[in-house]
């Protein structure tokens, strides 16, 4: 009854703050108001959601798409100007450079364009010798597999003196850009920050524990063991279930209408069927098994690695033929400056170079192209060489190696990519900057940072395994306009 | 005429408020005198911290890594816990996997959800009288056609969890439900298939859509 009492309204305005209105009128208005704040939403969802969100998703193929890439980042300040030279460097060798990089500077071997070693040095050594078992033995493998490398690269930007870099964002990765099975990248001891561009990418990682096959092969099996649990089509049926599921709720919700609703539910459903094929309890094992790959034990005595060796021989052989993405390893403690070069500069400089042996073995392997990144953060200036007892693949020699007399911002360093053709010619590639008597190096301009560099050499590895062309869409993740200012191919 | 009555008074009731409330005037006349709130002051117009869903208020989200973990716990009502089991040793092998940010545009690692959503719910299936029986009615040694309608209302009640229990009742409740139903069918029809896989299934199922896929 008060609804119509009379009341004295006098403050801001003279009339009463609601207008006397009969029962036609308010019927009229409430069923106006029910009608307007339920059916607009549900037409429109109505019309939305089956193409927004219910649509059935559209999973890429899974295509397996030939070529291998790897990346070590070697953490710290290594001598890496002992490692490999480009041709302008070899052409300019004196005593002085050779002293500052940490090798005799006589004993120069080119491998390819661009691509040169010191056939005494720990890591040209261990190049040479090859693996063991490989048919024909070392001359076989420099016929075969070193006469297909090139190399280029950016000399200067990575400078940074007692590996202050560490942190600059070094580590890449392609699992986006290059067709895989799985769709994801192995990181191996990956502890550092990788480049804006490639944190997001889809990858699986391993750290400490010590890197064998087994481990590897967990890491692409589910746990725990499938049997009795899991079949590949039951994990793709519950995925189907779950994609059905939240298209249910999402017309509650309001899903289909939100921005990115069809991107999540692409990449979070297409991941899902993804997991089918680890459902399979042999998958892992037989991927990173070296022993069980024909392919790899005809090519080498695989019972000789280590198991280190073998779980990378395995990681690449399968980069190689499209199954995972990249191989991402990152060794750490290799701040040479006063370390010993018998005990840890010549070990370590073995070790970068096996795993770069492990590389092409199983590119020859499987028939496909190779590109092989290799940055640091620092360079150590060296004194010129110690002739010291070594152990190359359980054959024990004895090495030239360096003495690293000190931390060298400014000094030779570069970005390098390594490219391997098992059939044609591989391609001449750029080695930017310049370089001096010393061996000192300058940054050519338009690489202005290490970022900008590690793009760069990124997306030339990516052209040269996509026969030519940068893969749609990687340029732009990485933030660049203009790509052939910075590739090197 | 009692009905109209009714119907007119219900709509008066909610269709036209009490909008005096609230603004009464102590007498007519005068207006209210503004009351300073304690502390306040132009540096605090507008609000200072982000909103209630962020910069991307319109748009879905997913749960990063702890996140993840903590809808899977709850989905299974904390009866798999994170520190302990499969479900532990799973997240000890991929928590460097898991998506590291919300924007869906830019994050990775969903299939890794998925593998620790199969990791919890593996431990649901453990022991003598695993909590599948025991929490959710499922027989283990029974057919999948005998346990069809316990693993059904599993997979809701698992999705209630994370979604404030709009999969057993609402408008989505019934598609809820054939979802389930066929999933739960497309087991059974897998003659090796036994009752704790169906229930691994509905399980992945449920968890992953409610841990991952809602966009909250």
């Amino acid at each position: 009854m008060s609804y119509k009492a009379r009341q004295n309204y006098k403050d801001l305005i003279d009339k009463a703050p609601h207008p006397t209105i009969t029962r036609r009128e308010l019927l009229k208005r409430g069923l106006a108001t029910g009608f307007l704040s339920i059916a607009p939403s549900q037409m429109i969802l109505g019309a939305l959601s089956p193409k927004a969100y219910g649509a059935t998703l559209t999973c890429p193929p899974t295509t397996m798409s030939l070529g291998a890439i790897a990346q070590i980042f070697s953490e710290g300040g290594p001598t890496m100007g002992a490692r490999f030279i480009g041709d302008d460097q070899a052409g300019l060798m004196n005593a002085t450079m050779a002293a500052n990089y940490g090798i005799t500077g006589t004993n120069l071997v080119r491998l390819g364009p661009n691509l040169n070693i010191d056939s005494t040095s720990p890591f040209g050594a261990t190049l040479l010798q090859g693996p063991t078992g490989f048919p024909g033995g070392a001359a076989a493998w420099r016929t075969n597999v070193l006469s297909k490398l090139s190399a280029g690269g950016h000399r200067g930007p990575f400078n940074m003196d007692d590996g202050a870099g560490v942190n600059t964002g070094l580590l890449g990765g392609i699992s986006a850009f290059k067709a895989s099975q799985m769709s994801k990248d192995l990181r191996i001891g990956v502890r550092n920050k990788l480049a804006n561009w490639a944190t997001g990418l889809s990858s699986v990682s391993t750290n400490g524990g010590g890197l064998n096959s087994a481990g590897l092969a967990r890491l692409f099996t589910v746990s725990p063991a499938p049997a009795g649990l899991v079949t590949p089509q039951s994990l793709t049926d519950a995925s189907n279930a779950a994609v059905d599921l939240a298209d249910a709720l999402g017309t509650v919700l309001g899903t289909p209408t939100r921005n990115a609703a069809s991107e999540l539910k692409n990449s979070a459903g297409c991941a899902f069927y993804g997991n089918s094929t680890i459902a399979d309890p042999n998958f892992g094992a037989a991927l990173f098994n070296p022993g069980n790959i024909a392919a790899l034990t005809s090519a080498l005595t695989v019972a000789s690695l280590s198991a280190a060796e073998q779980a990378l021989l395995a990681s690449y052989y399968q980069s190689a033929r499209g199954i995972i993405g990249g191989v991402i390893l990152q060794l750490g403690g290799r701040d040479y400056h006063d370390r010993d070069p018998a005990t840890v500069i010549a070990p370590a400089d073995i070790e970068e170079a096996r795993a770069l042996v492990m590389f092409l073995a199983a590119c020859h392997a499987a028939s496909a192209k190779g590109a092989f990144l290799y940055f640091s953060n620092g360079q150590a200036i060296a004194s010129g060489v110690a002739n010291v007892a070594a152990t190359i693949g359980g054959v024990a020699t004895t090495v030239n190696a360096p003495i690293a007399r000190g931390d060298a911002g400014g000094s030779y360093n570069a970005g390098l990519v390594i490219f391997f053709d098992p059939i044609s010619t591989p391609p001449t590639a750029l080695m930017t900057g310049t370089v001096s008597d010393s061996g000192s190096v300058r940054v050519a301009a338009g690489i202005g940072s290490p970022q900008v560099a590690v793009s760069g050499l990124y997306l030339s590895a990516l052209k040269w395994i996509n026969n030519g062309s940068i893969p749609a869409g990687a340029a732009q993740a990485m933030g660049v306009a203009n790509p052939s200012g910075i590739t090197v191919i | 005429m009692k009905i109209r009555i009714a119907i007119t008074v219900a709509l008066f009731a909610t269709g036209c408020s009490d909008h005096l409330k609230g603004q009464r005037r102590p007498e007519v006349g005068i207006a209210v005198a503004p009351v300073s709130i304690k502390g306040n002051g132009l540096g605090n117009a507008g609000p200072v911290q982000p909103v209630s869903g962020g910069v991307n208020t319109l748009g879905v989200t997913v749960p990063t890594a702890r996140a993840s973990i903590g809808r899977i716990e709850n989905a299974l009502e904390k009866r798999a816990p994170a520190s302990t089991g499969n479900f532990a040793r799973a997240i000890a092998q991929v928590r460097t996997n898991l998506p590291r940010v919300s924007n869906p545009k830019e994050a990775s690692g969903f299939d890794q959800v998925q593998l620790l959503s199969y990791a919890a719910c593996s431990d649901l299936t453990r022991g003598t009288n695993p909590l599948m029986q025991s929490v959710y009615g499922i027989q283990p040694g029974s057919s999948i056609a005998n346990n069809e309608a316990a693993l059904i209302a599993a997979g809701r009640r698992i999705l209630d969890q994370n979604a404030a229990g709009l999969a057993s009742q609402g408008p989505a409740a019934t598609q809820v439900t054939t979802v389930l139903t066929n999933l739960v069918q497309a087991q059974a029809a897998s003659g090796s298939n036994t009752s704790t896989m169906a229930f691994m299934a509905v399980c992945i199922a449920a968890t992953t859509a409610g841990a991952t896929l809602l966009g909250i």
